[in-house]
């Protein structure tokens, strides 16, 4: 057996649902309670952490059984894990792959780290402006305070 | 350019350079001819809502609406008010703009002039949202410029003091490098320009340099803007003592200075400008804060309409 087919069967297949692939190895559990899987889910859940990737050394990918992402998920794991895949399947086979994107402006994804920002205070949707990709720089449309990646937390 | 009129002021971010040229165009107009719109806004009511206070700010917003004919109503503190029982933000500005034609606001908490903005139906005015924005403050303070020099374009403006918590002063750099500035930043340790406020200018492709001392920039500069240096920054008083020495412009500071210089101070000051220096032709400090008198008046003015 090939290095590669070692590798690839480590994951099993889904007959139908969503891949996150690529995903950064340090955030993978981060990305779990995003998707909101807990012991209640019933699907088909796969998690892999720490697998082995030609392009980044080490990947972490989650498989879910029959469930398609909503641009709000797939905002929060693109500003957490940018270089994320997605592929939604479809009787095994993959009929959409896409590259995760930060979108320019970031909707009530983040919490602002500004203590005294309004969005702290007033309980509105925070709201951000992408102002580099890599490494990650926003902006705070509130409070106008700078926020780059060690900052991001995802509400 | 997009019309002024029904839009807020929030901060000058939302500025292109045009429109602060034409903010501009507006505040000298209302400076050389004032009597020409003292009726412009009879019959609106401007309501000052000062959630923390700022007699100065206040006072000249309040000014500026009289002067273009309109009234005024408000609170100078929250002591008293619904906001002070608990009551938010959202709903205090839903409140007072059934109340009135404009609000000019100052409050605590930063980006709370931008949330207002969003829910009233009527022009919000940023008379400062804690450390964040005070465009009012900016735009004197470009109007003074242009006033003083003849333009606001390929100046070079040093700026002296607390660069690090100073809002005022974050804000004329950025709007001065939209106009081709060179900057200079002379402030004590620790008071230094914050690293967002120098990388962002950075990406806009500022000219600008930092020094410890004044000494080494003060030869060629056109303006020089100064701001106060507060004790509460310092750990120890020594530590406070030793920094005003280095940071007090005096007559004697000023030798060797472009005979042109001329230097702009935010107000209040204590000791970084000392009295001698305001019969210097160099003072203008006292004409800036008269000239947030026309620069109110025409932000008013274009928000409401009064003129394009």
């Amino acid at each position: 057996m090939t290095e590669k087919k070692k590798h690839t069967r480590t994951i099993s297949q889904i007959e139908r649902g969503t891949v996150i692939d690529h995903l950064n190895p340090n955030v993978v559990f981060q990305i779990v309670r995003i998707l909101d899987i807990d012991d209640d889910t019933e699907e088909q859940v796969t998690v892999g952490t720490n697998l082995f990737s030609k392009h980044m050394g080490r990947k972490g990918i989650i498989k879910i059984g029959n469930r398609f992402l909503d641009q709000d998920t797939i905002n929060k794991i693109a500003i957490i894990s940018p270089n994320a895949t997605v592929s939604n399947i479809d009787n095994y086979e993959v009929v959409q792959k896409f590259n995760v994107e930060i979108p320019e402006e970031v909707v009530s994804v983040i919490t602002c780290p500004n203590p005294n920002c309004v969005t702290n205070s007033e309980g509105v949707a925070t709201r951000f402006r992408l102002v580099e990709r890599d490494p990650i720089l926003m902006l705070c449309t509130y409070c106008e305070r700078y926020i780059r990646e060690n900052e991001i937390e995802i509400t | 350019m997009a019309s002024f009129t029904g839009r807020s002021v929030i901060s000058m971010r939302d500025f292109t350079r045009d429109e602060i040229l034409h903010v501009l165009d507006v505040t000298a107009e209302m400076d050389t001819h004032p009597l020409k719109y003292a009726d412009a806004l009879k019959g609106k009511i401007m309501a000052a809502c000062f959630f923390e206070p700022s007699t100065r700010t206040r006072l000249s917003f309040e000014s500026a609406m009289l002067r273009l004919g309109g009234t005024v109503m408000g609170f100078a503190d929250p002591g008293g008010t619904s906001a002070k029982k608990g009551e938010s933000l959202v709903d205090s500005i839903k409140i007072v703009e059934s109340y009135s034609d404009l609000i000019v606001m100052r409050h605590p908490v930063a980006g709370s002039s931008r949330i207002a903005a969003e829910i009233a139906h009527i022009p919000i005015l940023n008379g400062g949202d804690g450390a964040n924005q005070h465009p009012s403050q900016t735009f004197l303070d470009l109007y003074t410029i242009q006033k003083e020099k003849g333009t606001i374009e390929g100046l070079k403006v040093g700026f002296m003091g607390d660069l690090k918590y100073g809002r005022t002063v974050h804000s004329l750099a950025h709007a001065l490098g939209k106009f081709n500035g060179e900057l200079y930043f002379v402030s004590p340790k620790g008071l230094e320009m914050p690293t967002d406020a120098l990388e962002e200018l950075v990406r806009d492709g500022v000219r600008f340099r930092e020094y410890a001392n004044f000494e080494d920039a003060k030869g060629n500069l056109d303006i020089l803007y100064v701001t106060r240096i507060q004790r509460e920054r310092f750990g120890t008083e020594l530590d406070y003592d030793k920094v005003r020495e280095g940071y007090n412009i005096s007559k004697k500071f000023l030798e060797g200075c472009n005979p042109e210089l001329r230097i702009l101070h935010p107000l209040p000051r204590v000791d970084e400008l000392s009295s001698e220096v305001d019969s210097t032709p160099h003072a203008v400090y006292f004409r800036q804060a008269a000239n947030g008198i026309p620069t109110r008046m025409a932000l008013i003015a274009l928000v409401m309409g009064v003129v394009e």
